[in-house]
């Protein structure tokens, strides 16, 4: 039973579950420690993905590869004519997408559209052949930082109660390490703006907190 | 061969020993076999025997009064079962126990570890394959171990010594101590200095945010080494003569060498500049926001 229940907690959790069969899952669930683990990394992984920002590619790379393509090629792939493609991620997909999240870090080098529309968990829009990539020199702003920070604590934040005190208490004096570094990171940055140690030093430092608030959310998934 | 290692674990547990909170059971390992084991609370150790036989041991289990069954035994809180070629070792709070245990288990060295706990402390020795050690509170100690051994706590100290592979270690609050590793290296920790002695790999990434880091190994051609902190020092001593591009960044930490260097780019105190040593060849990178940085080179 926990194949077919763990194929359809994406639709649990998208409320797409007739009430009947919602019931069943969540008992199912009550019974199941593996489909709540993987209930609880789904969460998270729509957490993280929620926190990424919608971004544009700096640079339009499409007029040049056009030119590049030519003819018929070319005009086959013009966006005015190619709809937005959407794609919907299996369970397993999603899940691999979570380890790239993690890989990657909120914020990292692929810039996922934006989320919702039809389908099921998560979406990444493709225009015709050519996938939306932000350059990979792009660089996280504070707001992504922000966005992905506020998303994972209260993942944190709600779950809590269901963590060891003392855990709780190890995670929250290092996330007070982390800030302590960040403010004295961006106190230098504020006297040193163009500092390429302190910019650099800034983002590692926030993605570190961005990993440990992860590692926080999947422990309460875990727990769950 | 798995339906009669089933029907060997099925016979070993008929007649493993579960005394009030004890209990000992050894049954015929088979190649290719893989050990799964989750203690929540206690102490969880693996160890590598010369048998083709595995050995699970536990005490300080909760009075165990279940009977074994025909192919899984749960006693105290303890459940071990096979499937296939994994063999499964549960201690989960639960009607029949609290989770908490001390359990020991004798493996095969080739073996592949996978061990989860809670707050439970975990030491591996010998094991001759893939080790993976997750812990929310406890330390880990492993020796041995290859392939790949990822290690994990988020309230402990992970020491390390001996792999023979691709190590990663990740420690929240807790020192990472490393030794004698041969394979690319990656630990991170947040409240906790990161030690990495006689480390050769093509790889090495440390990266702390609250402690000192030392590294001491040779430097490989085409190698990447990258040494961060925060707050804390930053020592590299590397090995025979290195061949490397090393950039030294820091925003109010110093800089001291031994080493004749001729630094190029930005060369005021405090704040970012790279030389080459030899050849170069190896990337090294070495950043402390607030500490001493420290660059030698040892004979060994």
């Amino acid at each position: 039973m926990t194949g077919h229940w763990m194929d359809r907690l994406s639709e649990y959790i998208d409320e797409e579950l007739t009430a009947e069969a919602r019931d069943a899952c969540e008992a199912h669930l009550l019974a199941c420690p593996e489909c709540r683990e993987v209930l609880g990394e789904l969460r998270v992984i729509l957490a993280e993905a929620r926190a990424m920002e919608d971004e544009e590619p700096a640079v339009d790379l499409w007029p040049g590869i056009r030119a590049r393509l030519g003819g018929s090629a070319a005009r086959r792939l013009d966006r005015p004519t190619t709809p937005r493609r959407v794609l919907a991620f299996s369970l397993p997909q999603l899940l691999a997408a979570g380890l790239a999240f993690a890989a990657v870090g909120a914020g990292g080098a692929i810039a996922l559209g934006a989320l919702g529309g039809e389908t099921p968990v998560a979406t990444i829009p493709v225009i015709g052949a050519a996938p939306v990539l932000a350059p990979a020199a792009s660089v996280p702003g504070e707001a992504t930082w922000d966005h992905a920070v506020g998303e994972l604590r209260a993942v944190l934040d709600a779950g809590r109660d269901k963590l060891d005190p003392r855990t709780v208490q190890v995670l929250e004096a290092s996330l007070a390490t982390i800030d302590r570094a960040l403010e004295r990171s961006r106190r230098a940055l504020a006297a040193d703006p163009a500092n390429p140690y302190l910019n650099a030093h800034l983002q590692q430092t926030m993605r570190r907190k961005v990993e440990l608030l992860r590692q926080a959310a999947a422990l309460v998934a875990a727990q769950s | 061969m798995p339906a009669f290692a089933a029907l060997t674990l099925a016979a070993a547990l008929q007649v493993a020993g579960v005394q009030g909170t004890q209990f000992d059971t050894t049954f015929a390992a088979v190649r290719g076999d893989r050990l799964e084991a989750h203690v929540f609370s206690g102490s969880l150790t693996v160890k590598s025997w010369n048998r083709d036989q595995i050995r699970i041991q536990a005490a300080g289990l909760e009075d165990a009064r279940e009977r074994p069954g025909r192919a899984r035994v749960r006693a105290g809180g303890l459940d071990v079962s096979r499937s296939g070629g994994t063999i499964r070792v549960q201690l989960h709070p639960g009607r029949s126990g609290d989770g908490e245990g001390d359990v020991t288990i004798w493996v095969p060295a080739a073996t592949p570890v996978e061990l989860q706990g809670n707050q439970t402390s975990m030491t591996v020795e010998g094991i001759q394959a893939s080790v993976r050690a997750t812990t929310i509170e406890g330390e880990v100690t492993v020796t041995g171990g290859s392939d790949f051994v990822e290690l994990s706590s988020v309230d402990g100290g992970i020491t390390v010594n001996g792999v023979r592979g691709r190590l990663q270690a990740n420690s929240v609050d807790g020192a990472i101590v490393v030794h004698d590793v041969r394979g690319s290296v990656s630990v991170n920790a947040v409240d906790g200095a990161i030690e990495l002695i006689d480390v050769d790999g093509p790889n090495v990434q440390a990266n702390t945010v609250d402690g000192d880091i030392a590294f001491r190994g040779p430097v490989r051609s085409g190698g990447t080494y990258r040494l961060v902190s925060h707050d804390g020092d930053v020592s590299a001593t590397f090995a025979g003569t290195p061949d490397a591009e090393v950039s030294v960044s820091t925003f109010s930490g110093e800089f001291e060498t031994d080493m004749p260097v001729t630094i190029s780019g930005t060369a005021k105190a405090g704040r970012q500049f790279s030389f080459t040593l030899g050849k170069g060849g190896a990337q090294v990178f070495l950043e402390t926001f607030d500490g001493t940085i420290r660059l030698g080179r040892t004979t060994r």
